[in-house]
């Protein structure tokens, strides 16, 4: 028996809603920031929004298809790696990495084709390993996931010609501002939402749920995680082109262990299920990073010192995690999408008539 | 000596089981018969702990189990031979015996028991040796209840013993049934198999749909067909 | 390529072999009773290493200090299973996944607070540091203690888990952990056993794994959980025999590609056998990964 799920316009009307919500109200933050003047908050605040949009990513494929990814900071390289190489100036990359592709060694795109670019990139590579992976049993699909981390991490380190190894990259033209980024969270988190609503999207949520009856119901398993997977990368290496493009400078430790650590936890702890969550989550954690930031390199306050006390940032956030795995498994937004009240409130005059 | 009381048991938020009520009396053998998806194995394990009741209660000799997990259960003289055998993979047929002993410290009385269950099962002797997982069907259902044995309880829950076993094994399994009721054991068993179940209880209740559809003598339903099936099948009004 | 040099190749994988073997071990225990792939398995040889290094600076001997390093590393093994694995029992496999990897954090980081977050040293043993001659060979002591110790821990446990009442319970518990729990076995008592092993192994291991590095850093247990990791699921779904079949393989994968490949390859080794893994996932995905245990 196969069930044909279409587009509810109810759906699309939540979707759109949660999405007005959160974009006006990420506006109303960020255009507050450059009142401050600090470039610091700038630049932090950017930082954030990207990572929000990769976050975003990894929950698209995770909140939707319940199977969890160690692997995805891999579309995060692949983003980065190919961004940097096609934005550095040729005059530079001629010194740094003088063993590239002629034809990379002398292009040098804008940023919205290199995002572009990364992105396409991103979802070929997703193709291609996705192919493999969705085939797999759930479970087995997610510790396949942690040899995709490690994998990448290996070949990013070891592939000097392209990546400069353990040495890094630099020299990324910086195209990236606060409007730019904020712009692709908006951007993204559309798609994400428009995601979760739709046919797909749903489809992906049933084999979450209760994967045979999905299957009998016609739910062909590999195809929606597929299509959730390859999504996902794309957004992920898109986000990793405008990473680049504001950090400037990265190495492969950026794509290990730590960062797969730090934007699981904001997925966790926001919510996996749900788009806001992972932007909370995000916020969250960024804010905890920083205040944490001060003590960890010891500090006095008044009488008080405070020595300096290494990884005290990755341990709160690995009891955070913790506590909320034990607690609030399903994070701080659960499934739940941000609304206003004003909706609401708009819905309750429409019932009565009133307006 | 087992007495059940409105049982509403189930999975996350789906029930299985709706106001089940029965009970045991000590030294007879009762039959649950039902079809697929009536909820038996559910009533089993809720029985034994394995799942918690959301309602009602079971008591066992008087003592209220429906709280505790299977490990004091157990302890307590209630054992289950599980659906499908279910014997201990890479274990010998004497560590499984041995795993069936498990609340027993000592020695002794562990070799006692193993030599009165090869009395019963002399091809278990034979085969004490092998991996449990070598054994035929018929042998590894024969296992299983040994097992169950070894922990010498007073009451035995069997659940569907004769799934998957030939007509021939079927008529030894419930033989052995019949001569453990003889030794004074009380035997609870859920069973598909309604013609065999028939011959060898002494009360019979038949579920569908997660209640408790008909409840009465073996005899009497053995002469009755016609109700039986109808309450087997879908459950009468 | 000589005779010498493949015997003399083949004597490095036993050791190295023998080791990987020991530490899978540690890593399946816990698989194979609980189903969880337990992340955290490499930082207990992080605490094992730490520990010796704080007794030894302060003048304890290395003899002594490693046997605490053991026992800490039991210590902490049990402790893990307490506070972090006990309240999640019920929850999802990619929960407790995460979990192990949140616990793996947590230990490095507090490693890093309470004892030291630089990279430290130590020395052992003289006699340790010796090369032996066998005819044209050269075996280093610490590799022949490597295998002998982990063989011999290794007929131990498998003469526990045969002989004892608790060993074959493990057993049981992990070919069903529902049906042990009906013959009386106490779920939550078998589960802790299995961690206290784990950390046992782990703290053997971590000895001779600190020896043979001759150092330590806080982020050091990455690589022992990842070689676990590789050899439990090449050794076939995570089965105690499997792990030491995967661990003496791996082995001899890793010294083999290493003699063969050509220098510039060799980094790759590492992504290689990662390659394989996933081979094996994609083509035996039932076996590997089990039911949730409920508890």
């Amino acid at each position: 028996m196969k069930v044909t799920v279409g587009w509810s316009h109810r759906r699309l009307a939540d979707a759109v809603r949660a999405w007005l919500s959160l974009s006006i109200l990420l506006a109303l933050v960020c255009g507050t920031v450059p009142i401050w003047g600090n470039e610091y908050l700038m630049d932090t605040v950017t930082t954030f929004l990207i990572v929000s949009a990769m976050v975003v990513a990894w929950q698209t494929f995770m909140g939707n298809s319940g199977i969890v990814s160690f692997g995805h900071v891999a579309f995060f390289a692949v983003g980065a790696y190919l961004s940097a190489i096609l934005t550095i100036p040729p005059e530079i990359k001629e010194v740094a990495l003088p063993s590239l592709p002629p034809m990379f060694q002398q292009v040098q795109l804008g940023s919205i084709a290199t995002v572009i670019a990364a992105a396409t990139a991103g979802g070929v590579v997703a193709v291609a390993i996705g192919l493999a992976f969705t085939r797999m049993e759930g479970n087995a699909m997610g510790i396949a996931t942690f040899a995709l981390l490690v994998m990448m991490y290996s070949l990013i380190l070891n592939w000097e010609s392209v990546t400069r190894g353990g040495r890094g990259i630099y020299a990324v033209p910086c195209n990236v501002t606060l409007t730019s980024a904020l712009i692709a969270l908006v951007v993204v988190a559309g798609v994400a939402l428009l995601f979760k609503a739709s046919p797909t999207g749903l489809r992906l949520q049933a084999s979450r749920d209760d994967p045979l009856a999905a299957q009998a119901l016609g739910v062909h398993l590999m195809a929606v995680r597929l299509a959730g997977w390859v999504l996902s990368a794309i957004i992920m290496a898109a986000g990793g082109s405008l990473w680049a493009q504001t950090v400037l400078a990265f190495g492969p430790s950026s794509f290990y262990f730590r960062d797969t650590f730090n934007m699981l936890a904001m997925l966790i702890i926001g919510g996996q299920a749900s788009v806001t969550g992972a932007v909370a989550g995000c916020a969250l954690v960024t804010v905890i990073s920083e205040l944490f930031r001060y003590p960890e390199r010891g500090m006095t306050i008044g009488f008080i010192q405070i020595p300096e006390l290494p990884g005290l940032v990755h341990l709160v956030i690995a009891l955070l995690i913790m506590g909320t795995l034990i607690l609030r498994p399903s994070g701080l937004l659960g499934s739940r999408e941000l609304t206003f009240p004003a909706w609401q409130w708009l819905r309750t005059l429409k019932k009565r008539r009133l307006i | 000596m087992l007495e059940v009381q409105s049982l509403t048991a189930g999975y996350g938020s789906v029930d299985v089981l709706h106001q089940i009520s029965l009970h045991v009396d000590a030294g007879e053998i009762v039959a649950v018969l039902g079809a697929n998806g009536a909820g038996k194995s559910t009533l089993l394990r809720t029985l034994v702990g394995l799942l918690h009741p959301r309602l009602g209660s079971v008591r066992f000799e008087g003592q209220g189990i429906d709280r505790e997990p299977p490990e004091n259960i157990l302890r307590r003289g209630v054992a289950l031979v599980p659906e499908g055998r279910r014997i201990f993979v890479g274990l010998t047929v004497l560590e499984n015996l041995l795993m069936g002993a498990y609340l027993e410290p000592r020695r002794a009385v562990i070799e006692e028991r193993c030599s009165d269950i090869y009395k019963r099962f002399p091809v278990l002797e034979e085969r004490r040796h092998q991996l449990g997982e070598t054994l035929s069907g018929g042998e590894q259902q024969q296992l299983a209840i040994a097992r169950a044995l070894m922990s010498q309880p007073r009451m035995l829950l069997l659940d569907e013993p004769s799934l998957g076993l030939a007509p021939g094994l079927v008529h030894t399994v419930m033989g052995l049934l019949r001569d453990l009721r003889e030794d004074g054991l009380t035997v609870l068993l859920v069973e598909q198999n309604v013609q065999e179940a028939l011959k060898v209880a002494d009360r019979v209740y038949v579920m569908a749909s997660g209640t408790i559809q008909i409840e009465g003598d073996a005899a009497e339903l053995r002469a009755g067909g016609l109700e039986l099936e109808r309450a087997y099948l879908g459950g009468v009004a | 390529m000589t005779v010498e040099l493949i015997v003399q190749q083949v004597i490095n994988a036993l050791s190295r072999g023998s080791l990987y073997a020991l530490l899978a071990l540690g890593l399946a225990m816990v698989y194979s009773v609980l189903g969880l792939m337990n992340f955290a398995y490499g930082e207990l040889v992080t605490v094992t290493g730490y520990t010796m290094w704080f007794l030894m600076v302060r003048g304890i001997s290395f003899p002594v200090a490693a046997v605490i390093g053991i026992v800490a590393a039991t210590v902490v093994s049990l402790l893990t299973e307490l506070t972090a694995f006990h309240p999640l029992r019920r929850a999802s496999f990619a929960a407790i996944l995460f979990s192990s990897f949140a616990v793996s954090v947590i230990i490095q980081n507090l490693i890093r607070q309470l004892i030291s977050p630089r990279p430290r040293g130590i020395r052992i043993p003289a006699a340790l540091d010796e090369v032996v001659r066998l005819g044209p060979f050269y075996i280093g002591v610490l590799s022949l203690v490597t295998f002998a110790l982990s063989l011999a821990v290794m007929i131990l446990l498998v003469a526990f888990l045969q002989r004892s009442r608790w060993g074959i319970a493990l057993r049981a518990a992990a070919a069903d952990f529902e049906v042990a729990r009906l013959v009386g076995v106490r779920a939550n008592r078998i589960i802790a056993l299995s961690f206290v092993i784990s950390g046992l192994l782990a703290g053997i291991g971590g000895v001779l794994w600190v020896s043979r590095i001759g150092g330590m850093t806080p982020s050091m247990g990455l690589t022992p959980v990842l070689r676990s990791f590789i050899a439990v699921v090449i050794g076939g779904l995570g089965t105690l025999r499997g792990a030491v079949v995967g661990g003496f393989v791996l082995a001899f994968l890793e010294v083999a590609l290493h003699v063969l490949l050509p220098s510039w390859a060799r980094p790759f080794i590492d992504a290689l056998s990662l390659v394989v893994v996933v081979v094996i996932l994609y083509i035996s995905p039932e076996g590997l990964i089990r039911k949730e245990v409920e508890a």
